[in-house]
């Protein structure tokens, strides 16, 4: 640790220049912390690819030994209707990759366009979609989702699609702000007077400038929707049976707390690790990417 | 390679931090409890307790070994909110219960109703009926008083049948032509034609409310209603004090209740939604009582020292119900719901979801033992090669798709839909499980279900069996809404409904209903599957509490009393 | 600055316009006929379609989308917030009154205990950066947004509450009633409230502290020779707190949120509670209430973070 100290205030003296992408590499694979969180995610999706290899039973069969306590056979224990938790929990990761990953996908598209249409244009069309951006920002996520999954009804398409839309104003906001400073910059001006379409404009420029920010919010809020997903079973709307997240396995099985440990504490603590590795590796993006950190890491 | 080692030591210390601050509450916690999967807890203490205590007026008779003690107010959990409380017109539903202890009805199930389906009075004393059923005679109870002092008496009932027949949405008050006062305490009311099911609705849904109070609520009608839906004056043991929703419901006792002064100084409804939340509040001495309770938490409250529960059985049989309206559908064949409910294991299914409890009972017919129309001898019992053999006959063995719909992703219902799953997995039938909210399940009930569907859901009912089976086997036109338990309609069933609503005796009713409900059940309406039980669980120290003690319809909070603790 | 203000409220009024139309429509698509709700009758024969339709038309649930929305805003600028259809005696703007001084109760203690927590944890960690106090701070703050709080509500109430006996189980008592009994009580569900909230705010300090104490003037402060502590909260703290402010503007919609979950578990009457009710039995005037006043305050609480800005920055303009 001490070792480390001095070698940072080194580089506030001065350093040479060095590549972006060593930079980068330098920067985000130097905090011990980033790189526990980047194994942990790596392992997580080995498991969900392995996951039928992996598991000792299919997650789905029921049978009527129900709710037995860790064992031998059953290392987790049985559900309430005798699945065993441990092949649930590691086919789990696959909703629970899905629900994170999918809905941060529609959330950063769909933000990402809005934004970027009413930064760039300005005028009316930002003043209407960023207004309409105010206004789902003025509404507690979780009921927003709430809201629009039982619209649609349960499952994980619809959870899906519920947490996206409720996501969309974080990015929209953030986009929305990244093209307003970025169409000021010399290159911007020169393009448009150099007669590039506006298309080519937003889709060359500044898009790619704008994707760091963009993927550090991207990153931290994977967990956040875990956690929501989570949140959102609680409130009985959630993926529908026989497959379940762990947010689903955490709120079926919080109310046997005191009899059967493993049906929540295993899910739960499978969610805490992945929600903090993600939260560490956005932390190690930002560290990396974030141009007003550029002089001190 | 160092960064490696650090990182695995990283991991190591984060795991443990984990473990460490999740792993406590494990420990710590299992101790006092037993699982609730051990073998079925005393069987002996949770049949149907303390001799049940008849009449209020008998009350300070029935005092066992003890004598009881006035004071205390009793604090009981209950998960639901209330709704209407003072209006009678409109029914507050299933949170009926807030009204049994501030208002009263003529009569209500006497203890032995489930054998011989008999009443008790108590706002009326007698009644008889003639004329075909037609014409109803009341002799009220004298020396009752409503909490603002004012008499019950003819003109009071009156009064409310009148609010009622004003209400138009009760089909029994619809038909009421006249309400006569024939003396002090004695009213006459008839019909224009034969209201054979009265009394059931006098005993569950027909309370009376102070015409007084009421009257001087407002200046229109709209204001009064308004007023009393929130401020209800009756008869009870207890009055009114307020109702905050989502905390709390609260009364105080009235004195001059007239089967003597009730022991408890008050009652407060305590709501809380989440049951593991009640149930840490009973350990922790927060509430008496804790009412409409889950069936896991009732069990594991139990199995502990210092609680006793009561299990209220027959009102909610559960099972899976067909929607066969369609002519076109897979269920709309009978031979199909014969196979499905041959295919459904039903021991194997309540072992499960009954955790051991010998409570839970299992139904192959919608009558209990003892109704007239039970058939000891009748029920179709799992027997795969039977429904393999009419799916086969039904052409259908190559099986088709379907939807179940369970009203929660988790839960005995949402455990019963995965067995079902898998068993008609079996017979071929593929079964994708649907969550639906309390408002599109209202929704399906009362306008339909989508065809060649299943649901699961309890049915309430009531001992009163010719009056359920016409509410469930009603043959109404499509469109018009209807209790849709069953959505099937045979020619002869409908045929048996009309006699039924025809019936102009006892007698005549009791025929036809056993005519009916033999129909029903041979023409597969629905999977009858379990009798569950309505729970309770109470502290040691509350006594003579007759709530759900026979019936989930009676309370009679004046007996009710608690042991110093 | 007052012209700045008077814009923003205009604009306010807009974004809740459209906040309540988009919900006002998404309402309608839920599934369930509200009417039902409403009308709860056991003798549900008695009702013709055509006493259907009556009943339908009395709660103007047959007119068009925008009629009815322009008919409810009129009704909420005059004052009547309409009844709950499930609860049918209860005026909405009455439960909305009896239950949102229990979350602003709850949030506000959320809200200061997360901010200060976690500002202090920020400090600590940028001030004593790759030392073990950054390392345990930044353990704790990232920790503490992992735990699904439903679940972390119920661990807790099990160890404190039913094992130690040291805090009641649940419920809420207003403040003025009791104020020792209505602290204990709040004590675990304000817990599970601010974690997710100090976890961001904590973090956001660190990184901007971080920056912040890199700037010139606070080496050049350093140097002369001013006690380490009176640098860092006198210049650093006030410099690097403008993102912070930011992200607490943004933790009153989380708690909102949080709350949801939060007065469920500890069967708190709050408007979370309020909300995932209304929204199960399909009760539209209660939905559309509510949502106005989060609505209100969270946009209210934008303003002022905005207008606080000013305040840190003397550099910030208002135009």
């Amino acid at each position: 640790m001490l070792k480390r100290r001095k070698r940072e205030l080194k580089f506030v003296e001065g350093r040479p220049q060095e590549s972006e992408w060593k930079r980068f590499i330098r920067v985000f694979f130097g905090r011990r912390i980033v790189l526990f969180g980047l194994i942990v995610v790596a392992l997580y999706i080995i498991v969900a690819i392995f996951a039928p290899w992996i598991a000792p039973y299919d997650y789905k069969t029921i049978s009527s030994t129900i709710l037995s306590q860790p064992s031998a056979e059953h290392w987790l224990g049985t559900d309430t209707v005798g699945r065993d938790v441990l092949s649930r929990l590691i086919f789990g990761v696959r909703p629970t990759l899905i629900v994170g990953s999918v809905t941060i996908l529609i959330a950063a598209v769909a933000g990402t366009i809005l934004g970027l249409l009413a930064g760039y244009f300005g005028g009316w069309i930002q003043t209407i979609i960023m207004r309409f951006i105010d206004a789902l920002m003025g509404f507690p996520m979780i009921l927003l989702a709430l809201l629009i999954a039982s619209l649609l009804g349960g499952g994980l398409k619809n959870i899906v699609i519920a947490l996206g839309i409720a996501l969309i104003a974080g990015f929209a906001r953030v986009m929305c702000a990244q093209t307003l400073t970025i169409k000021e910059n010399d290159y911007i001006i020169a393009g448009r007077s150099l007669g590039l379409t506006n298309f080519r404009l937003m889709w060359k420029h500044i898009i790619p400038n704008a994707f760091p920010p963009m993927i550090i919010l991207a990153t931290m809020n994977i967990g956040m929707v875990i956690l929501m997903e989570a949140g959102l079973s609680f409130l009985g709307v959630g993926i529908q049976q026989p497959d379940a997240a762990w947010g689903s396995m955490v709120s079926a099985g919080y109310n046997r707390l005191t009899s059967n440990p493993a049906l929540s504490v295993a899910p739960g603590i499978a969610i805490m690790l992945i929600v903090f590795s993600l939260n560490m590796v956005g932390d190690g993006l930002r560290d990396a990417l974030d141009p007003r950190l550029r002089g001190t890491l | 390679m160092k960064r490696f080692i650090m990182a695995l030591f990283i991991t190591v210390l984060v795991v443990g931090i984990f473990l460490g601050s999740c792993g406590e509450p494990e420990e710590t916690t299992t101790a006092p409890t037993t699982a609730p999967t051990s073998a079925p807890t005393s069987a002996p203490t949770s049949a149907p307790t303390s001799a049940p205590t008849s009449a209020p007026t008998s009350a300070p008779t029935s005092a066992p070994t003890v004598t009881p003690q006035y004071g205390g107010v009793l604090r009981m959990i209950t998960p639901m909110d209330p709704t209407v409380l003072g209006y009678p017109a409109e029914s507050a539903g299933r949170a009926t219960y807030y009204q049994y202890a501030i208002l009263e009805r003529m009569i209500i199930y006497a203890p032995d109703v489930w054998q011989n389906q008999n009443y008790q009075g108590i706002l009326a004393t007698s009644y008889t009926f003639e004329n075909d059923m037609k014409t109803w005679t009341f002799q009220l109870r004298e020396g009752v008083k409503f909490h603002d002092g004012t008499d019950w008496n003819a003109s009071a009932a009156k009064w409310n049948f009148e609010l009622r027949k004003e209400a138009g949405n009760s089909t029994t008050f619809n038909s009421m032509e006249s309400c006569n006062i024939l003396g002090p305490h004695t009213v006459q009311i008839n019909f224009s034609s034969p209201a054979n099911t009265f009394e059931v609705e006098l005993a569950t849904g027909i309370y009376f409310i102070s015409p007084t109070s009421f009257e001087n609520a407002g200046t229109t009608q709209e204001e009064r209603i308004d007023w009393a839906r929130g401020h209800p004056v009756g008869t009870g043991p207890f009055k009114f004090v307020e109702a905050i929703l989502g905390d709390h419901v609260t009364y105080e006792r009235f004195d001059d209740y007239w089967a003597g002064k009730p022991y408890l100084e008050g009652v407060e409804f305590i709501i809380v939604p989440d049951a593991t939340t009640s149930k840490n509040m009973m350990i922790a001495g927060e509430a008496d009582a804790y009412i409409y309770s889950e069936f896991k938490e009732t069990l594991e409250l139990e199995a502990m020292d210092g609680f006793y529960a009561r299990y209220c059985k027959h009102h909610t049989p559960e099972g899976i119900w067909p929607a066969a309206l369609e002519p076109d559908s897979h269920m709309y064949d009978k031979k199909v719901r014969e196979a499905i409910e041959y295919a459904i294991d039903r021991e194997a299914i309540i072992a499960a979801i009954s955790l051991g409890s010998p409570e839970v009972e299992i139904m192959y017919q919608a009558p209990i033992p003892g109704d007239p129309a039970y058939r000891p001898d009748f029920g179709r019992h799992y027997d795969l090669n039977k429904a393999k053999q009419l799916m086969r006959e039904a052409g259908l063995e190559n099986g088709f798709e379907t939807t179940i719909y369970v009203r929660s992703i988790t839960g005995r219902w949402a455990d019963m839909a995965l067995f079902v799953q898998a068993m008609l997995a079996e017979i071929k039938i593929t079964v994708n499980i649907e969550m639906i909210n309390p408002g599109q399940y209202m929704t399906y009930l009362l306008f339909g279900w989508p065809a060649d569907t299943l649901f699961i859901s309890g049915i309430p009912n009531e001992p009163i069996s010719n009056f359920v089976a016409a509410r469930d086997y009603a043959c109404s036109p499509a469109g018009v809404p209807k209790w849709n338990y069953s959505t099937v309609q045979t020619p002869e069933m409908c045929a048996l409904w009309n006699e039924l609503k025809a019936a102009t005796s006892p007698e005549a009713t009791r025929a036809a209903y056993v005519a009916l409900s033999h129909q029903a059940m041979d023409d597969a309406v629905g999977i009858y599957m379990m009798d569950w039980p309505d729970t309770a669980v109470f502290a040691d120290y509350v006594k003579d509490c007759d709530w759900i003690a026979y019936s989930t319809k009676v309370w009679n909070a004046n007996t009710t009393w608690m042991a110093p603790h | 600055m007052v012209t700045y203000i008077i814009r923003r409220l205009i604009q306010a009024v807009f974004i809740l316009l459209i906040l309540t139309f988009i919900v006002f429509g998404a309402v309608r698509l839920l599934p369930g006929d509200p009417l039902l709700m409403f009308l709860n009758a056991t003798d549900i024969e008695a009702l013709s379609p055509e006493a259907l339709d009556q009943a339908r038309h009395e709660l103007g649930l047959d007119r068009n989308l925008v009629v009815q929305y322009g008919i409810w805003l009129g009704d909420i600028l005059q004052g009547d917030w309409g009844k709950s259809l499930h609860f049918k005696n209860a005026n909405v703007l009455q439960m909305i009154g009896q239950r949102m001084p229990v979350t602003i109760h709850l949030g506000v203690l959320a809200f200061f205990f997360s901010s200060v927590i976690g500002i202090t944890l920020g400090v600590i960690a940028a001030v004593r950066r790759g030392r073990w106090a950054d390392t345990v701070a930044t353990l704790l703050a990232n920790t503490a947004i992992t735990i699904p709080i439903f679940w972390l509500g119920i661990i807790m109430m099990l160890v404190f509450s039913v094992e130690l006996e040291w805090l009641p189980v649940a419920g809420y008592t207003p403040i003025n009633e009791d104020f020792w009994l209505s602290t204990r009580k709040l004590i675990m569900p304000v817990i599970c409230l601010m974690i997710g909230s100090l976890g961001a705010v904590a973090r956001l300090t660190r990184t901007s502290m971080l920056e912040v104490i890199r700037q010139d003037y606070i080496r050049t402060a350093w140097s002369k020779g001013l006690r380490e502590r009176a640098i860092v909260i006198k210049h650093a703290l006030k410099n690097s707190l403008i993102p912070v402010i930011t992200v607490m503007g943004l933790q009153v919609r989380f708690i909102f949120g949080g709350a949801v979950l939060v007065e469920k578990v500890f069967a708190i009457p709050g408007m979370g509670r309020l909300m995932v009710e209304a929204v199960d039995g399909s009760d539209y005037p209660v939905i559309q209430g509510a949502v106005l006043v989060i609505g209100i305050i969270v946009v209210l609480t934008n303003l002022i973070v905005d207008i606080s800005y000013g305040w840190f920055d003397p550099r910030v303009r208002y135009e």
